[in-house]
């Protein structure tokens, strides 16, 4: 005898996802692709896109394209990447080694002290250098009160080739350290059962084997070295130094008009970059995974010993720890409550507290800190649940459509947050229905969600790969349609992960400030680009305000994360 | 041949991870030119007493010693790392290197040792050639079978002639029927070479057949040791006994006054009074429990039985065909008790034979 299936069980499977899936293709697609083909479609006028006069033509291309200065700054973008890539790569290798294959002493606190570079602002971080460092720097005041004279130059192009190489070692440390958990042990000590030495370990077995990772860090850090804008915006600058982004930055200033077509073709310039290094990156990730190595038994790697080198190792460890953490944030927080600063200044007389009282004479600042808050929180939380909502689409779909959004999830990676929050300017402006976002909360926070989408896609995807198929069988088959799998099952099961992500996300939002830049207007300050603009202005004593105010926000974040138990790295 | 000189001395080593103890003092010693089997079940300890071997882990106490130098004292604190105890380790998962080719697994050794180049391409090539994989230097692991994989993996532990190899698990990657070739193949290869080797397996056949001598593990102590042949004929414990072969088990009362002077006695099942052997300290309680191996039963109607024999009548329950031998399944005092056949038995009550010196009471 047959059972007759319910008539609601029926309907079930029959209503599947597609159509909604596409949906979100689609969407995903308009959002990521029409800011750049705007930006593209500028840089072929003549003249602003809104303007009736523009007609299609060649000639801000040509312009560019023969501007000496232009070039100059290519030239440095090019130099400072490569020499991220240079040194940020290899330290980043041996930094990953030693805290995960060896008995470095403190490795739990080290652990997640390391990742710290990658949570604070590149622009707070850059003002810390110039406050600690620079020509009156607190550290230079003390060393020139030493040896006669300070023996560095915080500006110009070696300090920042090496300030953006050190702050980048953490994105090297996190591919590489997790492709090198990865490996099976056994490969490790299948070396040492053969009498090799720890260093010949890592240099013959280890690091060979995570090459893939090593790879995907050096473009990685290639690419985040064309994207740079705080770091060379406060160390470059005063120096004359333009890299590709100050330069977009300066653009108007420069040419003395506001030119978008210029603009469109520099921006369009960095993104010719990018787009072929995030492709390249996209590959050596399916490569990196192909070379994953099954895991070992799941016994504790007996760490490899270091015998009196493991003083040594957690020396370095430190010493960058200083260089690149310490450093900078002793230079805000002491800049942050005195008065000034000189030689032969004593501490205990320009001690104050006037600068944060400060904050509260300017609206607009106590407002950027409102709206950063509230971007991070309320925004953030709305971003996690876009991401998911693509992340669900990509979930278990065996389809073309998975490798289109793959692909459109790619692009925003190439667009530089300056980049993009111009793109999203130039949108409101382009499309008649958008207009009444502008001076809204609503643009920033699209174009923040859109700049870190692939971020917050990646924390998603990552914990919803760790949902065993089996789950969502047995529901599916007990009768639940495909959406009330989603909604009963899955997302009950990555709860964890997307409050991980959400923390995640606001730090991003915090600490993000290049995005905002240029959608920054009356009532839609965020600390970030506050400091951006300050800085032009010179308000030494505001922006160090600020900065402390935005690395507190962080580190509230941070402790939070680190107390759930939130991964902050997958 | 065996020499009697020991070669890595193991003495009471115990280890912990965290509140497990799984190695709970335990001493082993192989002998130059020896094949010695760590034999246990998953959970037995035998996977990181080798690796404790190896220097791979800790132990928590204890003493290793291998040839005449210390590696391993926990109470003067000496602890050479795995690699400056000059051993070959064979892994469970092989860990050949993906990326490098089978010569440069294989020659990594000789490197570390500072072989020349020609040196040891040479000794490369002859490992390689003895143990058939002559031309396949310059392939890469993945290009390789599961069995060449695990030759490449033995290669590499041996070419630079170290005094004893660790295998773990050696053969236990491979498909059963290969596994069955490996077993002669891997015995007749450590002898050539004259080897000392410790190996671990959870299969029993594999240790027996490979073995010189066998060391049975069981949470972390060692529960026999002998050769292949006394393990299996004489189990010291009820925990001996039935981890190897096929076995009845069944509780019997003993007769205490039934003991005779050559360590046989009389116990009884039900109604049932049966001649057996008294294993080491057995016989303590009246109360104990009674082994023999399925295949010492014997359900032969013609079997000429002698004095040493105990005949039941037993229900016939069910019987099995097994393909090479009948199963029989006979109902003793309720429980199931089984015997093996070259023929199928009708139903009813048949004779069934119990040699005294094959039923083992512990």
């Amino acid at each position: 005898m047959m059972a007759t299936i319910p008539a609601t069980l029926a309907r079930n499977r029959m209503r599947k996802l597609p159509s909604g899936r596409y949906a979100v293709v689609a969407i995903v697609a308009i959002l990521v692709l029409s800011p750049l083909l705007l930006i593209a479609y500028q840089s072929a006028l003549n003249g602003p896109f809104f303007a009736e006069s523009s007609r299609l033509d060649s000639g801000a291309w040509q312009y560019v394209l023969g501007a000496r200065q232009f070039w100059r700054a290519f030239g440095t973008s090019a130099v400072v990447a490569t020499g991220m890539v240079g040194i940020g790569v290899p330290f980043g290798a041996v930094l990953a080694f030693i805290m995960v294959r060896t008995d470095i002493p403190g490795r739990r606190i080290l652990e997640p002290a390391v990742l710290i570079p990658i949570f604070l602002s590149p622009i707070v971080t850059a003002f810390g250098y110039v406050v600690a460092i620079g020509p009156v720097g607190f550290i230079s005041l003390w060393v020139k009160s030493i040896v006669g004279s300070v023996p560095w130059n915080v500006y110009g192009l070696p300090s920042l080739i090496v300030i953006a190489a050190l702050t980048h070692v953490p994105h090297t440390y996190l591919y590489v350290s997790t492709a090198l958990r990865s490996v099976n042990p056994e490969l490790e000590e299948a070396a040492r059962t053969l009498g090799a030495p720890p260093w010949r370990v890592a240099l013959d077995i280890s690091l060979p084997l995570v090459r893939p990772a090593l790879l995907f860090s050096a473009s990685l850090t290639f690419l985040l070295g064309f994207e740079l804008f705080g770091l060379p915006l406060v160390l470059g600058d005063p120096a004359g130094l333009l890299v590709l982004t100050t330069y977009l930055f300066k653009l108007t200033t420069l040419l003395g008009v506001p030119s978008y077509q210029m603009m469109a073709v520099v921006a369009l310039s960095i993104v010719v970059v990018t787009l072929p290094l995030v492709i390249i990156q996209r590959h050596l990730l399916g490569q990196a995974s192909r070379f994953a190595t099954i895991r070992g038994r799941g016994l504790a790697l007996r760490p490899l010993k270091l015998g009196r080198w493991r003083w040594v190792a957690l020396t370095i460890v430190m010493a960058w720890l200083l260089l690149t953490v310490a450093v900078p944030l002793a230079g805000i927080l002491l800049r942050s409550v005195v008065k000034g600063w000189g030689e032969g200044v004593s501490l205990s007389r320009v001690l104050t507290l006037d600068h944060f009282r400060g904050l509260a004479d300017y609206p607009n600042l106590i407002r950027g800190i409102v709206n950063t808050i509230a971007l991070g929180v309320i925004g953030g939380a709305v971003s996690v649940a876009c991401y998911l909502v693509v992340g669900l689409t990509q979930h278990r779909w065996a389809s073309r459509g998975v490798a289109v959004l793959d692909f459109m999830v790619l692009i925003p990676r190439a667009i530089p947050g300056l980049v993009g929050g111009l793109a999203f300017l130039w949108l409101i402006l382009f499309i008649p229905a958008l207009r009444p976002l502008r001076d809204s909360m609503i643009a920033v926070w699209m174009a923040y969600s859109t700049v870190w989408l692939a971020y917050g896609l990646r924390l998603i995807s990552t914990a919803l790969l760790q949902v065993g198929p089996e789950l969502e069988e047995a529901a599916q088959t007990a009768g639940a349609s495909p959406m009330r799998v989603r909604w009963e099952i899955t997302i009950p099961l990555v709860r964890l992960g997307l409050i991980g992500s959400w923390l995640l996300i606001f730090m991003m939002f915090v600490r993000e400030y290049s995005t905002g830049v240029y959608l920054f207007g009356a009532g839609t300050e965020v600390i970030g680009s506050l400091i951006v603009s300050l800085w032009g202005a010179g308000g030494l004593d505001l922006i160090a305000a600020l900065s402390v105010v935005s690395v507190a926000i962080v580190s509230v974040a941070l402790a939070t994360a680190l107390r759930l138990g939130v991964r902050l790295h997958d | 041949m065996t020499d009697q000189t020991p070669i890595l001395t193991i003495e009471s080593v115990e280890k912990s991870f965290g509140t497990t103890a799984v190695l709970q003092g335990v001493s082993v010693t192989l002998h130059e030119g020896e094949v010695v089997a760590l034999l246990g079940a998953s959970g037995s300890g035998k996977t990181t007493l080798l690796r404790v071997a190896g220097g791979l882990e800790r132990p928590d106490a204890g003493r290793i010693t291998i040839g005449s130098s210390v590696v391993f004292d926990a109470s003067s604190a000496v602890d050479i790392p795995a690699e400056g105890r000059n051993l070959g380790f064979v892994f469970q998962s092989y860990a050949l290197w993906p990326h490098m080719t089978v010569a440069a697994n294989v020659g990594y050794g000789l490197r570390l040792r500072g072989a020349s180049a020609a040196d040891r391409e040479a000794r490369v090539l002859a490992v390689l050639e003895r143990l058939g994989l002559g031309a396949l230097g310059n392939r890469y692991p993945h290009q390789l079978s599961g069995g060449q994989q695990q030759r490449v993996a033995l290669a590499r532990a041996v070419v630079y002639e170290p005094p004893i190899v660790l295998l773990d698990e050696p053969l236990s990657n491979l498909d059963a029927n290969l596994r069955e070739e490996a077993r002669a193949w891997l015995r007749e290869l450590i002898v050539t070479l004259r080897l000392s080797a410790l190996f671990v397996t959870h299969d029993q056949v594999e240790a027996l057949a490979i073995a010189d001598r066998v060391v049975l593990l069981n949470r972390g102590i060692v529960e026999q040791v002998g050769t292949p042949e006394s393990l299996y004929g004489d189990p010291k414990s009820l925990f001996a006994a039935t981890f190897l072969g096929s076995n009845n088990v069944f509780l019997v009362m003993l007769d205490p006054t039934s003991k005779q002077a050559d360590g046989t006695a009389m116990v009884s099942c039900g109604p049932h009074r049966i001649r057996s052997t008294l294993q080491s300290n057995s016989g303590a309680t009246p109360a104990s429990t009674a082994a023999i191996r399925v295949e010492r039963v014997s359900v032969n109607p013609d079997l000429n039985v002698g004095p040493d024999w105990t005949s039941l009548s037993l229900q016939l329950r069910t019987s099995l065909y097994m393909g090479e031998r009948w199963e029989h399944v006979f109902d003793l005092n309720g429980h199931a008790f089984r015997a093996w056949g070259t023929r199928r038995l009708e139903p009813g009550r048949h004779s069934v034979h119990l040699p005294v010196e094959g039923v083992w009471v512990f």
